[in-house]
């Protein structure tokens, strides 16, 4: 029991600051526990999960991406602007994902093919990308053709009784686990995290896992920015920037879980910082109280991942051999 | 004190899990010599150079330096003892000139947060240094610019900038040097000598020891078989050989094999621009073919060509017959080849990940339906493999990290054998492996040889040719010897891999 209970340690840990959170939250605001705002909390889940989950990937095979929330203001931009030519949703979402799958080739192959350091590259092809949306965009809000055309469904619509945002991150996450977590291809992107040299070794395509991580990271981002628009009714181009840091900070307590990047430990992480991103709005606390709070809660969680991560490394296990 | 030996090593005993690095060994010293330390790999040399510049601590026995009995338990300490090290490829700061390499770490004499580097007065310190030892070499120019027998005086230099320093450790210094390149260095051994320093010489290339060693001494299984002047009539190449090899093989490999089958793999005249040349040989079922050659003679870099990692500039493959061609291990493995490497850690395992992981990995199709992984058939096959290869614990959810040295290469094997390949290459199959897990690893090569292709590949000669049918030498790139390894003796074997074979008489 007690050795359970040791293994479990940071996933009791999680659950007890979840219902720390939850209590005070609710202590503070009346409005905090309704089913209305608990609806609203998950649609708003929905957003920061999905570029999360997009992140997962490209963490999982052992690099950093500074460049999918850019590359995501492209592609809703894109979009805006198909839908103020008169395109209807479907095609204009899914020639607006075009770019974006464009763009995570590009770093991909930068990355995996060139060898190019990951943070240089994403953080430079990120903000060149996010310059020319920019310029073709002047910068301006996109109405036209907005409450016509049917996009707005793509927020407000619903299946069932399911929100359709709700319902992409169960269809998204559903497939993303059995992807990760249960095909070959996960063990190939798990082990090129791990070790990519011996990957290598193994006859595993490391290139080619290393563009597709890059491609699904900046899809999924670019995607749930279209529903963030759909949700605001308008097109505007930074939009997609407030997705950067709780994409990170999800990814990493989700690590801090459970020692690897995982679907389900991301899920947790997106879940804690949208209940605190949700309350926070109900109390009314300013916007940029919460970029604090996301960073210390990303610092932290890499602090309590870090920590794990070098306990289970061969190098502390040479040295307690050497001592002998 | 007068001492006829300025450093004494007596009865150093070095235990590791599994392995007695040094059992009982003796070495001297005397002011001034140039003392060779030779022995095959494994002899325990380089574990006796760490025990005196203080990176290992000895189990056992003393060390005496000017008659003094001292205690050396770090780094710090053996350069107080005037002891310094100069490793092999010793590492530089490429954008820094000769000065800042010299005093790297040692730059300024200032305390606090912003320590003043005076670069005046380290100039003035190097050319006081190069005063005493008049070596014309330009050290402000940046290292990344120099030739690699100025990078290796560079490191000379930094060490004896150390305050006292009256023992220098050269780690195989010519490794990496021309032979115009080496005569300037051992004239520059010439020079240290005459200012009474004593070097302890490390190499493998016997041609050396004669040309700038007075003694040398040989190391055998970390043991002490001999200590001999240079000049002694009696002693050459041979001879030497012989004493690093000692006269009997213990019985740790399998039967020889006696049934010699059709050709699985051959080579054609293939290179590596830059690592081999001219290399042919073929590989045939029933019978183990080993490649021998020293670090550095290509070796490393034909396991890879072999398998598609390090594509060949020239020449042909063929498996049966058919030509084929590999860029990269996709290729290799597609084409029914598979390389156990040579590193495990960085190109062999998933620390990180279980048994069954790493066995799996490289045959995911085996234990998959339409892409997805049945966990039931990935545990039975796993345990079908641990159980062949007797890996211990019998645990296949168990950390490959966690596992020994031992249990870790037969995980890397597993992960070959799993993908049924039809050619199997060994790159240094046991190292850092115990000798329990050595003669089950040569089960394994000798039992895979009746109906695949099996090459080893190493620069462990004794292995080699305890293993092997049939051994092809390298020596700098080039193939030296191809013959069954019934019509060579080991010592035969191992000069060629030192020199080439250009002094071995019988011939």
């Amino acid at each position: 029991m007690i050795k359970r209970i040791k293994e479990n340690f940071s996933l009791i840990a999680f659950a007890g600051l979840i219902i720390i959170v939850l209590v005070v939250f609710s202590s503070a605001s009346e409005q905090f526990m309704t089913l209305g705002n608990m609806l609203k909390a998950f649609k708003h889940l929905s957003i920061t999960a999905i570029s999360a989950l997009g992140l997962t990937f490209v963490v999982a095979i052992g690099h950093n991406d500074m460049s999918f929330h850019y590359f995501s203001c492209f592609a809703a931009m894109t979009m805006s602007w198909l839908i103020g030519l008169g395109f209807p949703p479907v095609p204009s979402i899914l020639i607006g994902l075009l770019p974006a799958v464009f763009f995570g080739w590009i770093n991909g192959v930068a990355i995996g093919t060139f060898k190019l350091p990951d943070m240089i590259v994403t953080i430079g092809l990120g903000s060149a990308v996010y310059g020319l949306a920019y310029i073709y965009s002047g910068g301006s809000y996109i109405y036209k053709n907005f409450l016509q055309s049917g996009i707005l469904e793509l927020n407000n619509g619903k299946l069932g009784s399911l929100p359709v945002p709700v319902v992409f991150l169960i269809l998204l996450y559903g497939v993303s686990w059995i992807v990760l977590h249960h095909s070959v291809h996960g063990r190939r992107f798990y082990a090129i995290g791990s070790n990519k040299t011996a990957a290598l070794f193994s006859a595993i395509p490391v290139r080619k896992y290393i563009i597709a991580a890059f491609i699904i990271c900046a899809l999924l981002s670019s995607f749930t920015n279209m529903i963030q628009i759909a949700a605001q009714g308008k097109g505007y181009l930074k939009g997609g920037l407030m997705l950067l840091m709780p994409s990170w900070a999800a990814v990493f307590i989700g690590i801090s879980i459970f020692k690897k990047p995982t679907v389900y430990g991301t899920f947790l992480g997106a879940f804690l910082i949208s209940i605190m991103q949700n309350g926070f709005t109900m109390l009314s606390v300013p916007f940029y109280f919460m970029d604090f709070v996301i960073g210390i809660v990303l610092i932290l969680s890499i602090i309590i991942s870090g920590l794990d991560v070098t306990r289970i490394k061969p190098k502390s296990l040479l040295k307690k051999r050497s001592k002998v | 004190m007068v001492t006829e030996f300025s450093l004494e090593m007596k009865g150093i005993t070095k235990q590791f899990p599994g392995v007695l690095a040094l059992d009982n060994a003796n070495f001297n010293l005397r002011q001034g010599e140039v003392h060779a330390l030779l022995g095959i790999n494994g002899a325990g040399k380089s574990t006796l150079i760490k025990v005196l510049s203080g990176v290992y601590q000895k189990d056992g026995g003393e060390i005496i330096i000017n008659g003094e009995n001292v205690n050396i338990d770090s780094p710090a300490s053996s350069k107080t003892m005037g002891i310094a090290t100069v490793y092999q490829d010793p590492q530089m700061i490429p954008s820094f000139t000769g000065y800042e390499n010299i005093f790297l770490g040692s730059e300024s004499e200032g305390k606090g947060l912003f320590p003043v580097i005076h670069r005046k007065r380290l100039r003035l310190k190097a050319e006081a240094l190069l005063d005493k030892f008049p070596v014309d070499i330009n050290l402000s120019m940046p290292v990344n610019r120099l030739e690699a027998v100025e990078k290796e005086s560079i490191a000379i230099l930094r060490a004896l900038s150390q305050e006292k320093m009256d023992i220098l450790i050269l780690d195989e210094p010519t490794s990496i040097l021309t032979r115009k390149e080496i005569a300037v260095l051992f004239d520059r051994i010439q020079l240290l000598k005459e200012r009474g320093i004593s070097i302890i010489y490390i190499t493998h290339r016997l041609d050396e020891v004669f040309e700038v060693a007075d003694r040398f001494t040989v190391y055998r299984n970390g043991c002490h078989v001999g200590t001999y002047n240079t000049n002694d009539g009696g002693m050459d190449h041979a001879k030497i050989a012989e004493l690093m090899l000692g006269d009997k093989l213990e019985k740790i490999y399998p039967d020889k094999s006696t049934a010699i089958g059709e050709p699985v793999l051959d080579a054609d005249n293939i290179r590596l621009t830059g690592a081999f040349s001219d290399i042919s040989f073929t590989a045939r079922k029933g019978e183990v073919l080993g490649v021998f050659g020293l670090v550095g003679s290509g070796i490393d870099e034909l396991s890879k060509s072999l398998f598609g990692i390090m594509p060949l500039s020239a020449g042909q493959l063929l498996k049966h017959g058919k030509e084929i061609k590999l860029k990269t291990a996709v290729d290799g493995l597609k084409n029914g080849i598979f390389l156990v490497p040579g590193d495990r850690r960085q190109e062999g395992q998933i620390g990180n990940e279980s048994v069954s992981f790493n066995i799996t990995l490289s045959n995911l199709k085996k234990i998959s339906r339409a892409g997805l992984v049945d966990r039931r058939a990935e545990n039975r096959d796993s345990y079908e493999l641990i159980d062949k290869l007797e890996l211990r614990p019998r645990d296949s959810r168990k950390l490959v990290s966690l596992l020994s040295g031992g249990n870790q290469q037969k995980v890397v094997i597993s992960k070959g054998l799993y993908t049924d390949s039809e050619v199997y290459i060994f790159c240094e199959p046991t190292v850092g492996v115990d000798v329990g897990a050595k003669t089950g690893i040569y089960r394994v090569i000798r039992e895979l040889s009746k109906d695949k292709g099996v090459i080893v590949i190493g620069s462990d000669c004794e292995e080699i040719y305890g293993i092997c049918d049939r051994a092809v030498v390298l020596y700098k790139g080039k193939m030296v010897m191809n013959k069954p390894v019934r019509e060579i003796r080991l010592d035969q074997m191992l000069l060629y891999g030192l020199t080439g074979g250009n002094n071995d008489k019988e011939n």
